[in-house]
């Protein structure tokens, strides 16, 4: 539940960021800042995910 | 797990990557991917417990239990090819999700492949047995 509303905060962050950046005239610094913002949260759901596959390895006796 | 908190979960998380999605596209797959992370980890929570009690029917019945594996590890196998393919298709690349179902598909049939071996054997023995 903290990481979808982490998440969430992150996207809207990003968003804000952009925004400002292209008011102040500087939008290639846009791309930047979403690629940052995609791989922090890339690296919270990854953790979630090797997780999720660790449980089904465990459960389901997968090799 | 309780199905009112994984139905309110996930209708929280419908509006929550609603919002997300005017402001960043990307953030909004990435937010549907752990929802789906977290409503599956609930999941097998349950599934275990489901996994354990038929363990213990089957090794009443005397079912041999390299059988039961093969069939849990289909089950495992299903399971993580449908969600990796759930995901790829969420995020709009339909032709990665489906090499992603073959593969799962091709790992079945290898699992399976030694069961259908031993009826093979089995239907051989029985033939040579009969005059």
């Amino acid at each position: 539940m903290d990481l979808i509303f982490t998440i969430a905060g992150i996207g809207m962050l990003v968003a804000v960021v952009q925004t400002i950046l292209k008011q102040a005239g500087k939008e290639d610094y846009g791309l930047w800042v979403v690629v940052a913002g995609s791989i922090a949260v890339f690296l919270l759901v990854v953790q979630r995910v090797a997780e999720l596959i660790d449980r089904v390895r465990t459960t389901f006796y997968l090799w | 797990m309780n199905i009112l908190s994984i139905a309110g979960l996930a209708i929280v998380g419908l509006l929550v990557i609603g919002l997300v999605r005017q402001a960043s596209p990307e953030m909004a797959t990435l937010l549907s991917m752990t929802l789906g992370v977290v409503l599956l980890l609930w999941i097998v929570d349950s599934l275990a417990q489901a996994v354990t009690s038929l363990q213990d029917l089957a090794a009443r019945a005397r079912i041999q239990p390299e059988y039961i594996k093969a069939i849990l590890k289909v089950v495992g196998i299903s399971y993580i090819a449908g969600f990796s393919a759930q995901m790829c298709r969420d995020a709009g690349e339909s032709a990665l999700a489906s090499k992603v179902e073959l593969a799962g598909k091709v790992m079945i049939l290898l699992i399976a492949l030694p069961v259908f071996r031993a009826i093979v054997s089995a239907l051989e023995q029985l033939a040579r047995m009969s005059p």
